[in-house]
């Protein structure tokens, strides 16, 4: 095969479109813990959290017969684990990575579980209706938009909007300045009369909010089935972007969009090269040993909030 | 006159501590009101009560004779309360005038920040008492100095009407505390009342209306400045005549023992040059105090003689030994004795005893080691020759470290490396937190060395300290050491500009 073809068949205007399609449950992820991060809580079970929307999302659609009602209760879902998380790093004051890895297990566990109990055969839920694909008229004769943001799920608007909405909350208002503030140091926050715990509080659950919806997005939007780890590392995948894009919206989204591609390269290069000539292992194993590398490089650079990973003591000496 | 702040029977408890017991204290309106005693005698804990940071177990507080309860510090700021902490309150990654609105910026739209106002108030408030400060600097960017009026900005922007000053002067140079000084006589003139914690005698002599004296949790007495003077205000505060007292000349200084020639470093980060041709030598009988404001390059100075920060170029040696690429362990071994910055991370395990932590990082010296396996008897009388010697108070040597006080934790600490070091004393900070009476025993172990010919350099945020041991003086800005000189042929304000950068800018009077 001619190499430039090769080139040709790789870097097409799907692989631009299934770069969005698969970057919108990362962003929503990302942007949640971007927000949790940015008030110094380090929330590992971002993972756990998606599983947990995905797989509410497609059961309560089994149910009810809606995607919508699905991805409300996806999104509650979210909220109520965080505030466990919530609890247990902020209150409790346990140490947040291993909070962080406990809500990820137990959500792996229930996830299972719960998919075994409700439809009796493993592995996957029945297919469910899907959130609606949004098709603009206008957008029919520009050239590259039409075949990269048209048919997209509806979620992707909230999605491009969501960096842009943060990124004036977390500098042009009040709120943002508290919330950074949390992170920095928290101390500079209870003198002056606001309670850095209850910010804290707040930022875990819209992080939370948000991987729920993450997780939504995979099993009632871009497939229509939830199956057992489906979200497979991406909210580990969010993680690192968020430490990749420094914590603030406009490079968090970047990294997002990164790995986004990387993952549909991925997938196109299996289709492309064939198994016989490489492993396509080898490409799945590809977004996340290109993860080590970019964090082995960039993580001692990236400036993130002072005061992440610590719990606030009020009555410390 | 009116009665501001009135504190009645406060009492605190920290687990078996009893930091405030059964305090009475009347601040009168529109005067200087100091608050002194040692570290530990409670002044902090009674103005976190007073500011709402703790809950007092028991008592009253009342301001303009009306009882009230403090809950937080949003109760506190209504009642027109301000604090300036010691440890500064700021978030260095936001500009001063974010600092100053923290948790009250003003809105423009009801959801959004105003900030043209943000930073014209600032600059109002600024200028109403001529504090010099530019709204829109990072914090980070800004010197301690500063710093401090950042703070004082805070509690003016909130309608303070008390303000209360924890230690403000602790880490700032002789211009700026006169600077500071200015500043708290204008508050006075307008008005505001003054609470001004400290242990400095001079200063407090210098500034105050009124004194009180708190020793071990306790109020010991209120007196008028015009009726007193340091010496008794020393005797009140600590309960017996003692004043820190300036180390007796050098007897014999010898050879040169630690030498550095041109050390250079630069941060991990971002290759940030933290230390610039680094040049001095300490000579047997001597002490080199290194003056300098913090964040100056003191932290990696110390690092790299110690084998810890990696140097671009330079060389340490030890009496004419080339010692620079030696690993941390061999530079110990080699004869240099530490004592860190910070003793409860570099200095002890404090969840080991204290016969575990008076042979810490020495386990494979003799005769601590006895083929390859520790010789627990050895370290037993060891500890127990220590504890006799430098007098560390410890029901016994198998007493958890954490559990014994500040003076004693750094009593453990200035044993162990006087005792296996032969030749050369770092110490940094070595009484930071400790009491008079702590401190007086680490200044004259420090001297005792000096005097069996030992070299020492002492490094320390405290000029006062500086002064009072060392036998000449370095000063570090920036990394680089911009002058020695003997103690002798120097003065506190010298050596203050010199920390400053060589000038300063006096606020606009």
């Amino acid at each position: 095969m001619d190499f430039l073809e090769v080139i040709k068949s790789i870097f097409t205007l799907s692989l631009a479109y299934a770069t969005v399609r698969i970057c919108i449950s990362i962003v929503f992820a990302g942007m949640g813990e971007m927000i949790t991060e940015r008030s110094g809580v380090f929330n590992m079970g971002v993972e756990g959290i998606m599983l947990m929307g995905a797989f509410t999302a497609a059961v309560v659609a089994h149910f009810t017969g809606s995607p919508w009602i699905g991805l409300l209760a996806a999104a509650v879902v979210g909220v109520l684990i965080g505030l466990i998380f919530a609890f247990v790093a902020i209150t409790v004051k346990a140490n947040q990575a291993i909070a962080g890895l406990a809500i990820y297990l137990l959500c792996v566990g229930l996830s299972g579980y719960l998919l075994q109990v409700l439809f009796a055969h493993g592995g996957n839920s029945p297919k469910v209706e899907t959130l609606p694909k949004i098709h603009f008229g206008f957008m029919e004769h520009i050239p590259v938009i039409k075949d990269v943001f048209n048919d997209q799920s509806v979620l992707m608007f909230p999605a491009l909007l969501l960096p842009i909405i943060l990124y004036i909350v977390f500098y042009k208002t009040p709120w943002g300045t508290w919330l950074r503030a949390a992170g920095e140091n928290p101390k500079a926050l209870a003198v002056v009369g606001k309670n850095p715990i209850t910010i804290r509080y707040i930022a875990v659950l819209a992080g939370s909010f948000f991987a729920g919806i993450g997780g939504a997005y995979l099993s009632i939007s871009q497939t229509s089935i939830f199956s057992e780890k489906m979200v497979n590392g991406r909210g580990f995948i969010a993680l690192a972007a968020v430490i990749f894009g420094n914590v603030k919206p406009a490079g968090v989204f970047a990294a997002c969009m990164f790995f986004g591609f990387m993952d549909a390269l991925q997938f196109t290069l299996q289709t492309v090269i064939p198994d016989q000539y490489f492993p396509r292992e080898v490409f799945m194993a590809l977004p996340y040993i290109l993860t080590l590398l970019i964090l082995g490089g960039f993580i001692k650079r990236s400036s993130g909030p002072a005061d992440i990973s610590n719990p606030y003591e009020k009555e410390s000496r | 006159m009116a009665t501001i702040l009135e504190m009645r029977g406060i009492t605190k408890r920290f687990g078996d501590v009893l930091a405030n017991d059964r305090v009475n204290i009347k601040v009168e309106k529109g005067t200087i009101h100091s608050i002194v005693g040692e570290n530990g005698a409670g002044k902090t804990t009674l103005m976190n009560i007073c500011y709402g940071l703790y809950h007092a177990d028991s008592g009253e507080i009342f301001i303009n004779e009306e009882e009230v309860e403090i809950k937080d510090p949003s109760a506190a700021i209504k009642n027109g309360i301000g604090m300036i902490h010691q440890h500064f309150k700021l978030i260095p990654a936001m500009t001063v005038a974010e600092n100053v609105m923290l948790g009250n910026e003003p809105r423009k739209n009801r959801f959004f920040l105003d900030i043209d106002e943000l930073n014209g108030q600032t600059h109002q408030i600024s200028e109403q008492y001529r504090l010099a400060v530019d709204p829109e600097s990072l914090v980070e960017d800004i010197s301690v100095g500063i710093r401090q009026r950042v703070e004082i900005l805070k509690a003016l922007y909130r309608k303070a009407n008390l303000l209360i000053l924890d230690e403000p002067t602790a880490l700032l140079t002789p211009q700026e505390s006169e600077d500071l000084f200015r500043i708290i006589n204008r508050l006075k003139a307008d008005g505001k009342t003054i609470l001004f914690i400290s242990h400095k005698l001079k200063e407090i002599m210098q500034i105050s209306d009124r004194v009180t004296v708190m020793r071990d949790g306790k109020v010991v007495d209120t007196v008028e400045k015009k009726d007193t003077s340091e010496v008794k205000l020393a005797r009140l505060m600590v309960g017996r005549d003692v004043l820190l007292k300036t180390a007796p000349p050098s007897k014999k200084i010898g050879e040169v023992i630690l030498k550095a020639e041109n050390l250079s470093a630069e941060s991990e980060l971002h290759h940030r040059q933290v230390l610039n041709n680094v040049s001095f030598e300490v000579r047997s009988g001597e002490v080199l105090g290194i003056a300098g404001i913090d964040g100056n390059g003191q932290t990696e100075l110390v690092r790299a003689l110690i084998g810890l920060q990696k140097l671009t170029k330079g060389k340490i040696s030890l009496r004419g030994k080339d010692i620079t690429h030696l690993h941390v362990k061999e530079m110990r071994d080699a004869g240099i004795g530490v004592i860190p910055e910070d003793r409860l991370v570099e200095g002890l395990v404090v969840n080991f005893d204290v016969q575990e932590n008076t042979f810490l990082g020495l386990q494979r010296n003799k005769p601590f080691s006895k083929n390859g396996l520790l010789d627990w008897k050895a370290v037993a009388s060891n500890a127990e020759q220590l504890v006799e010697k430098f007098d560390i108070r410890t029901p016994n040597i198998t007493h958890p470290v954490r559990l014994l006080s500040g003076g004693n934790q750094q009593k453990i600490i200035v044993a162990r490396e006087i005792f296996h070091a032969p030749d050369t004393i770092i110490a940094t900070q070595p009484t930071r937190g400790l009491d008079i009476a702590a401190t007086d025993f680490v200044h004259d172990e420090l001297i005792k060395q000096r005097d069996l010919g030992k070299a020492v350099l002492l490094l320390s945020l405290s000029l006062e300290e500086i002064m009072l041991l060392s036998t000449r003086i370095a000063v570090i800005y920036k990394g680089e050491i911009v002058s020695i000189v003997n103690k002798d042929e120097t003065t506190a304000e010298d050596l203050g500009l010199m920390m400053l950068g060589g000038t300063y800018e006096h606020i606009p009077a």
